[in-house]
C-alpha cells in the first residue's frame, strides 16, 4: 500500500470513528422530557393534593384544574380567567409549573392559556413557593404507588426512610447507613443487602434487591446517574436534593415520604419538626437580633475546613440565632487559619468523630488549638465546644433528626436557656441533654 | 396463529360439547351440569323423563340428594341466606347491615344458546342440556355444554382450590399462538370463550395510574371490552369475580365495581355500578385505613381477591376488614380483624369463611352474619421492635367431624419474607376449636399457596418450598406427613394449578426457567414450557389451563401457548456441569490420548525427551536463526495475536459471567445476552438486566478505553522516544480533569447547552478540556520548534498548569469534593449504553490508524534525522500522531476519568515481549491494553463485595507484578 492509499484509509477510519461514535450516541441518547401524568393542588404548608390525569389531554391550565377539582370533590370558583377559591380556601391561587429539565417552580402570568403538556409539573398554589413537586433530577415525585421494596443510597435517605416509618420496607441501603439500629442489625442477619458505597452505588446489587423504588441522594453525581440507568431498566428511581438547608431537608422529606406512599407520615415528621424547632427557639428566650457570631468547624487543625453559607449546619445555627462568620464562603470551605482571628466568633463548634467525650481529651484539643484560634473570644471565654461520637455522626448527616442537632446547637448558642447544663465536648450522650426534642431520634 | 387457536379451539368445544352427549345417548340419560354454586361444577348423566328425575339422577352419581317436594332440596337444604337484622355494620365497622342475599338451588334447561330455569316436570328431551345450581333468582351458571369448563374466581372456587378439569386433543408440540403485553399481576378467569383479565399499568407507560379489566376474545386476542379505572400504578393483584352475567372488580384503591360480561362499560362506564348501587361517577371506595394496627405489616393495596359462594360475594381488605357483599354490592355484613390483610381471597365451605391477616391470626367467621367462630393466633415473629405474622391461602378439608386446615405460615413481608412454614390444624366446628397438629418452620421458603388434592391415595396439600436458589415440591397430609415429590425445581412464587387431578402445573418466577406439568401420580416432570419470550419477566401469577390451551402471566405480559408440553430434560447444571465443559474435557482427552501415542511413537524411535522437538519446533518457529527478519517477525505476530484473541474472548466471557451477586457460566451469560438482545433490551428479566445493562456495556467501555490508552502510550513512548512517557503526558488528563470538575463541582453547563444532568455534559466537557490543553502544548512545542522533546517539555508544563487550576478547583469544591474525586479515580461504574457506542468507535477506529504506519513509528525510532534521510517528514509525521494519540487519549478520558498505568506500561510489555517492531508492538498493545482493563474492570468491581474500587488503582496493582517480573528478565533492552 502506498503512502497515498495509507493517508486515505486513515482519513476514512478517523471520519468513520467519529461518525459512527457520533451517530451511536445520538441514537442511543433520546432525551425525552419527563411530564407528570397529574396536577398539583397545594394549600401550603406541605398540604397538596395531586391528581392523576393524562395532561396531554387538556387545552389549558385552567381546563386540568376544573378536572382536578372534580376528582376530588372540590368546589372550584372561578370566572374562566382566574380562580377564587378552591374547597373553599379563597385566597389568591396562582398558577406555577416546573420547565422539562428544571426544578424550580415558575409562575406562570395570566392569561392562562399555557398548554399542560409543556411542563413538567404544574400547580395551583395559594403560597408563593409550592411544595416541592420535582426531585433534583427533574422528575415528578407524584403519581408512584406504595412501595414495598425500597433501597436506600445515603445514610440521610435512609434516616428519612425510618422517620417516615418505612424502616421494614429497607430492603437495601449503602454501606455507610448505620441509623437507626435495626438497620444495623438487618445489614448483619442480610436481611438488608448493602448494594455499595455512597460515592459510587453498584447498579447490580441495587437490581438484586428487586426494588420497587430506589431513593438516591443528589449530593453525589453518581447517584443521579444512577438514577438514570434505573430508569432506563423500569426501576422506579427518586433523588433527593443536597442537603443544604432547613428546608431542603425537609423537601426531602417530603419526597421521600410522597414517593412510597408514605406521605402523611412525611407531613407528620415535616410538621413536628417544625414545631419542635419553634419551640426551641421560643426557649431561648432571646429575639435573634443580636445573633452570637459562631464558628463551625469539621477539626481543631490550624487552617481547617469551615462551614460556610449553603451547608445545612450553617442553616441550623442560623435559625437558631447564631451568625456564621464565615458567611461569605459558600460550602465547606479549608480557610487559611488568618482569618480565624479575624471574624472572632464568640462561640466555635467543633464537628469531629476523631475525638471521644471525655475531658482529658477535651482539654488535650482545647490546649492545643493554635494560636490564630486562641486569638478569638470564644477561645478566652472557653466557648469553644467539641461535638463528637454519636453526637458527630447525626449532626453531619443531612437528616431527619435535624431538630435534635437544633436543639444541641441551640443550648450551645445559649446555654442558660435551659436547666441542662451542657458540656463543652458532647457526645454519645447526646440524647441527655435534649428536652423538646428527645422523642424525634426516629430509631424504630 | 389465532386462526389456528380458533379452529383448534372450536373443535375442542365441539368435541366437548359432543362427547357428553354421545355418552348421554349410549346411556339413555341426559347431560346435567351440578353447579355447586360456588365455582365447582362437574358433569354428570342422569336418566329420566322429567327434567327432576334426570337432574335428581344426574345428582346422584355425584353423591347428592337431590328432591322436588314443592320445593326443590339438595342434601336436604333448599336456601341459603346470608345476612342478618342490623348490628350496625358498615365498611369500617364490624356488624350486620340487615341486608339479606338468598341463594335457591334450581333447575336450569339448555336451551340451544342459554340457560332458562326449568320445570321440574317438564319433558327432559325439551333440552339439550339440564342444570342444577344454587343461585339468586336471574342468575344462571357460567359453564355450558358448549363450553364445560370454566374459571370464574382467584382459584377456581370459593375453596381457593385451584383444581381444574381440562380436554386435551393436541399431539402436535406447544408453540406461542398470541400475547399481548401489559402488567397482569392477577390471575385470568375464562367464560364462554373470553378471558377477563385485569392489568396493572406498570409497564406500559401510557396512562400511567390507570388500570384496566379486559375482556378478550381468546381465539383471536382481540378485546371485546376494557373497562378502565383510576388506580395505583402497580400491583393490581387482586383477582376479579364473574357470576351470571356479571364481573365484579374490587382495586387496590378500595372501589368495588359490577360490569356487564356481555355489554361491558359502556360509555363513560355508564353500566358500570360499585357499592349499594352507586354508578361509576358516584363510586365511594372502602376506606384505605381505619386504624393503626400493633402487629404485621400493612399494605394499602385494596381489596382482596373476590369469591362468590350461595348469592354472596366475600373479600378481605389491605385495611383489615372481610366484607360480605350480596350481588348489588349491598353490604352484607363486615368484620374487622386486628390487622390488615392481602390479596388473597378467604376460603369459604359450609358457610364458613377461614382467613387471616397480618398478625399471623387465623379467623374463622359465620357467613351467614360474619360473627367470629375462631380468633386465634398461629405464627408471629418479632422482627426488630415488631410483631409480624402471615397466613396464606388456608386450604380446607372436610374429614369427617372437623375440618383439617392446610396452610403456610410467614413473617408476612412478602418478598422480604426471612421466616415461613408450614401448619396443619384441625378445626372442630361443634366447639370453635381449633389445635395445631403439625407446624415446622425449619423447611426454607414458603410462600403463599398450597394445592388441595383429594384422591384415593391422598387427601393433603402440594406445596413448593425455596431451598436456596432451587425449589421442591412437597406433600403434605391432613396427618401431618410430608413428603417430598419433586426436586430440582426452579424458584417458584406462583400458585399451582391442579388440572383433572392428575397434573400440577407450576410456573417458574423467572420466566428463563419452565412452566412445569408434575405427574401427581409420581411426581415426575411430565413436560415443560416457556413462555412468549416478547414478555418475559417475573411471574406471580397462576395459569389457566383450557386442554391444549394454556393462558399465562408474566409481570409483562399475557399470553397463550398452544399445544403439548415439551419433553423435561434434566437441565444441565443439574447434571453437575454444563455442555462446553464436557466438550473441553472430550477434547483435553482426545488431545492427552494423541499425544502419548505420539510420545510413545517418538520414544520407540529412541528419543529420551519427545516433546523437546515440539518446544524446538516452536521455538524456532519465532525465533529461527535460519528465518528471514520479516519472517520471523510475521510468526510473532501470528502467536500473538491468537494468544491475544484467546485471552481477549476469555476475559470478555469473565466479565461477562462474574459479578458482585451471581456468577453464572459462560453457557449461562452468553444465553442472557442473547436473550436480551433479541429482546431488544427490553423487558427483561433480572439476569438479562445485569448481564445485558450492567456487565456488557462497562466491558465493552473498559476494552475500548484499554485499547485506546494502549495504542496512545505506544504512540507517544515512539514519538517522544522516552520510556517514561505515557498518553497524559500532553497535559490531556488535566485538561480534560479541570473541565470535569468545572461540570461536576461548579454546575459548568457548557454556556447553557446541555442541561444540569445530560449524561454527555462531563464528557464532552472532558474532551473539550483535553484538546484544549494539548492545543496549548502544540502552540507552545511548534512556536519552540516543534520537535519532540519541544513537546515533552510544553506537555508538563501545560499539563502543570491545568494540575494547578484543577487542585484549586477541588479545595474549593466543599460537598462536591467527593464527586469530583470519583471522576479522577478513574471508574466504568457510570458508564452506560448510551456512552458506549461513542467510546468503543472513536477508540477502534483512531486505534487502527497507527497501525497503517507502523514502518513510520520504527523509522522515527532510528532517530529524526535518519528517519528523515530514510523519507519521512519527521516533523508532520509526529505532528499527525500527536493530535491522533491526544483526541484517543481525549476520548478515552472522558468517560471514565483518568486511569493510569495502562498506557505507560502496556506498550513496555509488549516490547519486551516483541522487540520493538511497531508492527507488533501496536496491535500486541491494543490487545494486551484491552485485557488488562477488563480483567482491573472485573476486579474493581467484584474485589471489594459492594464497593466500587478505583480501576486506576487495579490496573497498577495487578500490572506491577507483572511489569516487575519482565523488567528483571528482560530489561537489559532498555541498556541501549
Amino acid at each position: 500500500m502506498d503512502d497515498r492509499s495509507r493517508l486515505a484509509v486513515s482519513v476514512v477510519l478517523v471520519v468513520a470513528g467519529v461518525i459512527l461514535g457520533v451517530t451511536a450516541g445520538v441514537l442511543a441518547y433520546a432525551e425525552d422530557p419527563v411530564q407528570a401524568n397529574g396536577v398539583v393542588i397545594d394549600f401550603g404548608d406541605y398540604e397538596t393534593v395531586w391528581t392523576e390525569a393524562d395532561v396531554s389531554g387538556f387545552d389549558d391550565p385552567l381546563e386540568l384544574l376544573e378536572f382536578a377539582c372534580e376528582e376530588n370533590g372540590f368546589e372550584l370558583v372561578s370566572d374562566g380567567a382566574s380562580v377564587g377559591s378552591i374547597d373553599g380556601n379563597e385566597g389568591e391561587w396562582r398558577l406555577f409549573a416546573v420547565y422539562p429539565g428544571e426544578t424550580e417552580w415558575v409562575a406562570l402570568p395570566e392569561p392562562y392559556d399555557q398548554k399542560p403538556s409543556e411542563f413538567t409539573v404544574m400547580a395551583w398554589s395559594l403560597s408563593d413557593e409550592p411544595t416541592v413537586a420535582v426531585d433534583y433530577s427533574g422528575t415528578p415525585v407524584n403519581g408512584y404507588s406504595q412501595k414495598y421494596r425500597v433501597v436506600s443510597l445515603s445514610p440521610a435517605v435512609t434516616e428519612i426512610l425510618a422517620s417516615v416509618k418505612a424502616s421494614n420496607v429497607i430492603v437495601g441501603v449503602d454501606y455507610y447507613s448505620d441509623y437507626p439500629e435495626s438497620i444495623v442489625q438487618g445489614k448483619a442477619d442480610g436481611s438488608i443487602a448493602v448494594v455499595g458505597s455512597y460515592t459510587s452505588p453498584s447498579f447490580e446489587l441495587i437490581t438484586d434487591t428487586n426494588p420497587d423504588i430506589v431513593i438516591c441522594d443528589g449530593s453525589q453525581t453518581s447517584q443521579v446517574k444512577m438514577a438514570d440507568r434505573l430508569r432506563d431498566v423500569g426501576i422506579d428511581a427518586v433523588v433527593t436534593y443536597p442537603g443544604e438547608s432547613l428546608e431542603s431537608i425537609m423537601d426531602n422529606i417530603y419526597i421521600v415520604g410522597t414517593s412510597i406512599g408514605y406521605q402523611l407520615a412525611a407531613k407528620g415528621v415535616i410538621e413536628d419538626t417544625g414545631y419542635v424547632m419553634d419551640e426551641i427557639r421560643a426557649a431561648t428566650g432571646a429575639d435573634h437580633s443580636e445573633p452570637i457570631d459562631t464558628m463551625i468547624s469539621l477539626e481543631p487543625d490550624i487552617s481547617p475546613w469551615i462551614s460556610g453559607t449553603g451547608t445545612y449546619l450553617d442553616s441550623v445555627v442560623t435559625s437558631m440565632g447564631g451568625n456564621n462568620v464565615f458567611s461569605e464562603w459558600f460550602g465547606w470551605v479549608h480557610i487559611t487559619s488568618d482569618r480565624i482571628p479575624y471574624a472572632n466568633p464568640q462561640k466555635i463548634i467543633i464537628v469531629t468523630t476523631e475525638y471521644s467525650a471525655t475531658q482529658e481529651e477535651y482539654d488535650h484539643l482545647y490546649n492545643s488549638l493554635s494560636p490564630q484560634w486562641q486569638l478569638t473570644d470564644a477561645w478566652r471565654n472557653g466557648e469553644v465546644y467539641v461535638i463528637c461520637e454519636d453526637a458527630a455522626a447525626m449532626v453531619q448527616r443531612a437528616g431527619p433528626r435535624i431538630a435534635q442537632t437544633a436543639e444541641l446547637i441551640s443550648t450551645i448558642l445559649y446555654p442558660g436557656s435551659s436547666d441542662i447544663e451542657v458540656p463543652k465536648i458532647i457526645g454519645s450522650e447526646y440524647m441527655d441533654y435534649l428536652t423538646f426534642s428527645a422523642d424525634m431520634s426516629y430509631n424504630d | 396463529m389465532r386462526g389456528r387457536t380458533a379452529i383448534i379451539l372450536a373443535a375442542i368445544l365441539v368435541a366437548i360439547s359432543f362427547a357428553p352427549v354421545i355418552q348421554a345417548d349410549a346411556a339413555s340419560g341426559t347431560d346435567a351440569l351440578i353447579d355447586m354454586g360456588d365455582g365447582r361444577t362437574s358433569w354428570a348423566s342422569g336418566s329420566g323423563s322429567t327434567v327432576m328425575d334426570a337432574v335428581a339422577d344426574a345428582a346422584s352419581s355425584e353423591g347428592m340428594d337431590a328432591e322436588y317436594d314443592g320445593a326443590l332440596t339438595v342434601d336436604g337444604v333448599s336456601t341459603v341466606t346470608t345476612g342478618s337484622e342490623d348490628t350496625g355494620g358498615t365498611l369500617s365497622q364490624t356488624g350486620s347491615t340487615g341486608i339479606t342475599a338468598e341463594a335457591s338451588w334450581k333447575l336450569y334447561g339448555w336451551t340451544g344458546d342459554s340457560w332458562a330455569e326449568a320445570d321440574p316436570d317438564a319433558p327432559a328431551s325439551d333440552y339439550g342440556a339440564l342444570a342444577l345450581g344454587l343461585y339468586p333468582d336471574g342468575v344462571m351458571p357460567s359453564a355450558t355444554p358448549d363450553d364445560p369448563n370454566v374459571r370464574t374466581m382467584f382459584r377456581g372456587d370459593a375453596l381457593n382450590s385451584g383444581n381444574q378439569e381440562a380436554a386435551f386433543s393436541s399431539s402436535a408440540g406447544y408453540e406461542v399462538d398470541w400475547y399481548e403485553r401489559g402488567a397482569p399481576f392477577s390471575n385470568p378467569l375464562y367464560v364462554d370463550g373470553h378471558i377477563i383479565q385485569k392489568f396493572s399499568t406498570y409497564t406500559t407507560g401510557e396512562n400511567k395510574g390507570y388500570a384496566v379489566v379486559s375482556c378478550i376474545d381468546l381465539s383471536t386476542g382481540e378485546h371485546a371490552w376494557d373497562f378502565r379505572f383510576l388506580s395505583g400504578m402497580n400491583y393490581e393483584s387482586s383477582t376479579p369475580l364473574i357470576v351470571g352475567d356479571y364481573v365484579y372488580v374490587g382495586t387496590m384503591t378500595g372501589y368495588l365495581y359490577k360490569i356487564p360480561l356481555w355489554e361491558g362499560p359502556g360509555e363513560d362506564n355508564a353500566n358500570v355500578t360499585s357499592i349499594s348501587g352507586a354508578s361509576f361517577a358516584d363510586a365511594e371506595p372502602a376506606p384505605s385505613f381505619i386504624r393503626e394496627f400493633d402487629t404485621g405489616t400493612t399494605y394499602d393495596a385494596g381489596f382482596s381477591s373476590l369469591v362468590y359462594s350461595a348469592g354472596a360475594i366475600y373479600a378481605t381488605h389491605s385495611n383489615g376488614m372481610v366484607y360480605c357483599f350480596d350481588l348489588d354490592l349491598n353490604l352484607v355484613w363486615s368484620y374487622q380483624m386486628d390487622a390488615g390483610a392481602y390479596f388473597i381471597a378467604p376460603t369459604v365451605v359450609d358457610g364458613l369463611v377461614f382467613t387471616s391477616a397480618f398478625n399471623g391470626h387465623l379467623y374463622i367467621l359465620d357467613a351467614a352474619d360474619g360473627s367470629a367462630k375462631v380468633d386465634e393466633e398461629v405464627y408471629q415473629v418479632q422482627i426488630r421492635d415488631r410483631m409480624y405474622g402471615g397466613l396464606g391461602q388456608i386450604a380446607v378439608f372436610d374429614t369427617g367431624s372437623t375440618y383439617t386446615l392446610i396452610f403456610t405460615v410467614t413473617d408476612g413481608l412478602g418478598m422480604s419474607q426471612s421466616n415461613s412454614g408450614l401448619a396443619v390444624y384441625e378445626y372442630d366446628p361443634s366447639s370453635d376449636i381449633v389445635v395445631q397438629r403439625y407446624m415446622n418452620t425449619d423447611m426454607g421458603t414458603f410462600g403463599r399457596y398450597v394445592s388441595p388434592v383429594s384422591n384415593a391415595g391422598f387427601t393433603g396439600a402440594y406445596v413448593t418450598v425455596s431451598e436456596g436458589l432451587d425449589s421442591v415440591l412437597l406433600r403434605i397430609s391432613t396427618d401431618g406427613v410430608v413428603e417430598r415429590v419433586t426436586e430440582g425445581l426452579k424458584e417458584i412464587h406462583s400458585a399451582g394449578v391442579v388440572v383433572n387431578g392428575e397434573w400440577l402445573y407450576l410456573t417458574s418466577y423467572s420466566s428463563a426457567d419452565p412452566i412445569y406439568r408434575i405427574s401427581l401420580a409420581d411426581g415426575s416432570i411430565d413436560g415443560v414450557a416457556y413462555c412468549a419470550p416478547e414478555v418475559r419477566n417475573f411471574n406471580m401469577s397462576s395459569p389457566l389451563i383450557l386442554g391444549d390451551l394454556f393462558i399465562g402471566c408474566t409481570d409483562s405480559g399475557l399470553f397463550v401457548l398452544d399445544g403439548v408440553f415439551a419433553e423435561y430434560v434434566v437441565a444441565e447444571d443439574v447434571q453437575g456441569a454444563p455442555v462446553i465443559v464436557y466438550l473441553a474435557v472430550i477434547a483435553a482427552v482426545i488431545i492427552l490420548v494423541l499425544a502419548a501415542i505420539w510420545a510413545a511413537i517418538r520414544f520407540g524411535k529412541g528419543e529420551e525427551r519427545p516433546f523437546r522437538y515440539l518446544k524446538e519446533r516452536f521455538l524456532h518457529y519465532l525465533y529461527g536463526d535460519n528465518l528471514s527478519h520479516n519472517t520471523r517477525n510475521r510468526h510473532r505476530l501470528k502467536f500473538v495475536l491468537i494468544v491475544a484473541a484467546v485471552l481477549l474472548f476469555v476475559s470478555f466471557t469473565l466479565c461477562l459471567c462474574i459479578g458482585s451477586t451471581q456468577i453464572l457460566n459462560p453457557v449461562e451469560a452468553y444465553s442472557m445476552l442473547f436473550s436480551a438482545i433479541a429482546k431488544g433490551g427490553v423487558g427483561l428479566d433480572a439476569t438479562e438486566t445485569t448481564v445485558f445493562v450492567f456487565r456488557l456495556p462497562r466491558t465493552i467501555a473498559a476494552l475500548a478505553v484499554g485499547m485506546g490508552l494502549a495504542v496512545a502510550g505506544s504512540i507517544y513512548q515512539a514519538i517522544i522516544r522516552n520510556p517514561l512517557v505515557d498518553p497524559y503526558i500532553m497535559g490531556v488528563s488535566s485538561g480534560a480533569g479541570v473541565a470535569a470538575i468545572a461540570v461536576i463541582a461548579f454546575d459548568f453547563t457548557f454556556f447553557g447547552l446541555f442541561s444540569d444532568h445530560s449524561i454527555f455534559l462531563t464528557a464532552i466537557s472532558a474532551i473539550v478540556g483535553g484538546l484544549v490543553a494539548f492545543g496549548c502544548t502544540m502552540l507552545i512545542a511548534e512556536k519552540a520548534g516543534g520537535s519532540s522533546i519541544n513537546y515533552v517539555l510544553a506537555g508538563v508544563v501545560v499539563g502543570l498548569a491545568f494540575s494547578a487550576v484543577q487542585t484549586l478547583m477541588l479545595t474549593m469544591a466543599g460537598q462536591k469534593l467527593s464527586n469530583a474525586l470519583s471522576w479522577l479515580y478513574g471508574s466504568f461504574a457510570e458508564v452506560t449504553w448510551a456512552q458506549v457506542g461513542v467510546v468503543l468507535f472513536l477508540s477502534l477506529f483512531l486505534s487502527l490508524v497507527p497501525m497503517l504506519w507502523a514502518k513510520e513509528f520504527n523509522l522515527v525510532l532510528l532517530g529524526e534525522d535518519q528517519a528523515r534521510e530514510m523519507g519521512l517528514n519527521v516533523k508532520q509525521f509526529n505532528r499527525c500522531m500527536l493530535v491522533l494519540a491526544s483526541v484517543l487519549t481525549s476520548v478515552c478520558v472522558a468517560f471514565c476519568g483518568v486511569i493510569g498505568f495502562v498506557g505507560l506500561v502496556i506498550p513496555h510489555l509488549c516490547r519486551m515481549l516483541l522487540g520493538s517492531d511497531h508492527r507488533m508492538v501496536l496491535p500486541a498493545s491494543l490487545c494486551f491494553g484491552a485485557v488488562m482493563l477488563m480483567l482491573a474492570d472485573l476486579l474493581s468491581r467484584t474485589g471489594y463485595y459492594g464497593l466500587e474500587l478505583p480501576v486506576g488503582a487495579i490496573t497498577t496493582i495487578i500490572g506491577i507484578p507483572v511489569f516487575a517480573y519482565l523488567l528483571i528478565k528482560k530489561g537489559r533492552i532498555y541498556d541501549g
